[in-house]
């Protein structure tokens, strides 16, 4: 049998040794050395090899050239296995002469906080915790991520909600993001690598002998390690990977909700106020017509549902599957429908919201301005509740100039908590508001007087119920009485949101006369400028004494 | 409890002892004491005697000295130092003891 063989410098001597048996050699004692260096005694590992050249020595002297693997078994042999020169068997042998140091540590190993290298995606800190901590590393880098993106889907939430607040959450929230990843780096500054056998034996908690430390050698040599931006490059790749799957799963329930949408109601209109919400907050009336005039989009959109749906399914089951087989790589065809269905998603979201935006603006004029013409009362533009409102309660409207909303009454905070009810209202931003409203009555002659419940702005002046008295043949009489600027968040002899119920007394009617009462914030008409921001009027009653 | 095992723990518990017997008279080179102590009987696997050594020379029971060899590098040579030779006496008297009643007993 032919052995290669080679020439080795053994504690200063040179040997011609045969390779399995240096290796066998060199596997001895490379773990004793291991061993005795983590006791803090390496010098017995020094002693042990000077023994073992020794040995060697004497079988030279006695005839042999070369060492062979024979040779060293015998020497191990009579130095003692490894698994002979462990520190538990050693205790068994010492009994009570080995103290303290190791007796409890080698039932019950002290875990060490280290670095797992081996299953780290960027440096291994939260596998190290794993270990540490217990738990599976999934978890721990589920609920890692998800601290990473909470305080950017927090605000997103809360730009859906109000799209003022997404700026500011964002950046307010979003300091948050800095606190994991510092703490992140600091550990993967402070926790050292497990890439030595006994640290990584420590890692997991087993016991550091010998023998572990010559298992875990055969297991793994060596440790590779990839640069730390390849790691990070591949580890923002998986994280992309992992965030499209999400948005995989989020647009296949969004894509489903279309489809079911779709299939019950055939005039679509729910789906366009799915729509609505993103392109403008009220379609108001116009979304049916919209749509139905489009033929092509409603095809274009079924198609485009259907191919979302599949594509999606396919996706979905794909992520779900490959989270349970680890490291496998995609074929090409997955590969290529993964990275064809990331645009054709977002191609179709957004030709669709476009889609709905083009319809929406390229028909709004036209249908503004019917809306305006159909809408249009004495000369203003009431919506169909409020004209309702103000034709029910015999209101007349003879001035709105200067408003913010294009609305005359509003409801929520009427006076008896009712929050239906409607009640006359205005508001005008630039606090310069020219509005005047009146009911008309004919009544008997005599003396009569008028209550009404009104409230008007904090610190606003100027608004006025009043009565005019209109005889003919002679001036109209006018009786004014100034509303109370309260604001709306006070309560007032039990009127709640600033409200107070005011009369005007002493009403005196001649015959024939008509009486006219009602709100007004124009000069021309009460002598004082106004400056309220927005007031309510409601509940006029005319009273004879 | 098996025979075997009780031999060792007697054979590991006399093994210091022994080792400051052996260095009472003249310093020995850790070799010759596995070869004397095999000899005996005291000792089945060489690799252990050597933590031994270490410790009780950590413990100042021994201290070692290099010596030129004429074959090979130079040689640690063991000698029991002032305190060894105190703790040798004492453990020579707790032997006798246990020589007299284990004697008494039989």
């Amino acid at each position: 049998m032919i052995k290669k063989n080679i020439t080795i410098n053994f504690c200063g001597r040179l040997y011609n040794i045969d390779e399995d048996a240096y290796e066998m050699l060199m596997h001895y004692t490379e773990t004793l050395r291991r061993f005795y260096k983590k006791e803090g005694t390496e010098e017995v590992a020094d002693d042990i090899e000077m023994r073992i050249a020794e040995l060697l020595d004497e079988q030279i002297a006695s005839g042999q050239n070369a060492v062979t693997i024979e040779m060293t078994k015998l020497v191990i042999d009579q130095l003692g296995n490894l698994d002979e020169l462990a520190p538990g068997e050693e205790q068994d042998r010492s009994g009570s002469q080995h103290e303290g140091t190791s007796s409890t540590d080698s039932k019950h190993p002290r875990k060490g906080l280290y670095r797992d290298i081996e299953n780290s995606v960027i440096c291994g800190v939260l596998s190290g915790f794993s270990r540490y901590f217990g738990g599976s590393l999934h978890v721990w880098r589920v609920v890692m991520t998800a601290i990473l993106f909470a305080p950017l889907l927090i605000s997103i939430c809360g730009g859906v909600v109000n799209y003022h607040l997404f700026i500011p959450m964002l950046f307010s929230v979003g300091f948050f993001n800095f606190t994991p990843i510092a703490i992140y780096i600091l550990c993967a500054l402070i926790m050292p690598k497990a890439i030595e056998p006994e640290d990584r034996l420590k890692m997991r908690g087993e016991e550091v002998n010998p023998q572990n430390i010559a298992s875990e050698i055969n297991r793994l040599p060596e440790i590779k390690t990839e640069g730390f931006f390849h790691r990070l490059f591949s580890a923002l790749f998986r994280l992309f990977s992992g965030v499209m799957g999400i948005v995989y799963v989020v647009a296949l329930f969004f894509a489903i909700g279309l489809f079911v949408v779709f299939v019950k109601n055939y005039d679509s209109e729910t789906v366009m106020r799915i729509f609505g919400v993103i392109v403008n907050e009220d379609f108001g009336d116009y979304s049916r017509v919209a749509f139905v005039e489009s033929k092509w989009y409603f095809v274009i959109f079924w198609i485009s549902v259907f191919a979302l749906l599949i594509s999606l399914i396919y996706c979905c089951l794909h992520v779900v599957t490959r989270g349970f087989r680890k490291h496998q790589s995609m074929s090409g065809l997955q590969v290529m429908s993964w990275f064809v269905c990331i645009p054709m998603l977002i191609g179709l979201i957004i030709f669709s919201v476009i889609s709905v935006r083009d319809i929406y603006l390229s028909h709004y004029k036209e249908y503004e301005t019917k809306y305006r013409i159909d809408h249009t009362h004495e000369g203003y533009v009431f919506s169909d509740e409020e004209w309702d409102f103000y034709q029910k309660n015999g209101w007349k409207l003879l001035k709105a100039e200067n408003l913010t909303d294009e609305r005359y009454t509003y409801s929520g905070e009427y006076y008896d908590g009712d929050p239906s009810v409607r009640y006359v209202d205005a508001y005008s931003y630039n606090r310069n508001l020219i509005f005047q409203a009146e009911q008309t009555e004919n009544v008997e002659p005599g003396t009569y007087t008028l209550s009404f419940y009104g409230r008007a702005s904090e610190g606003g002046e100027g608004a006025f119920g009043y009565v005019q008295v209109v005889a003919e043949g002679s001036e109209p009489v006018l009786y004014l009485q100034e509303i109370p600027g309260y604001g709306n968040m006070l309560e007032i002899n039990n009127l709640p949101h600033g409200w107070v119920k005011l009369t005007i007394d002493d009403i005196i009617v001649p015959k024939g006369a008509t009486v006219r009462y009602g709100v007004s914030t124009d000069k021309a008409f009460t002598g004082k400028y106004c400056n309220v921001e927005y007031f309510s009027v409601t509940d006029y009653m005319l009273e004879k004494k | 409890m098996n025979v075997d095992n009780a031999k060792s723990q007697m054979r590991k518990g006399m093994l210091e002892y022994c080792i400051m017997l052996l260095l009472k008279d003249n310093p020995c080179y850790s070799s010759d004491i596995i070869k004397r102590l095999k000899e005996a009987n005291l000792l089945v696997v060489e690799g252990t005697l050597y933590p031994l050594l270490t410790r009780l020379k950590n413990d100042g029971v021994l201290s070692y000295e290099w010596q030129e060899s004429t074959q090979g590098p130079p040689r640690k040579y063991y000698v029991l130092s002032d305190e060894g030779r105190e703790m040798l006496s004492a453990l020579e008297e707790a032997w006798n003891e246990i020589e007299n009643a284990v004697n008494k007993l039989r």
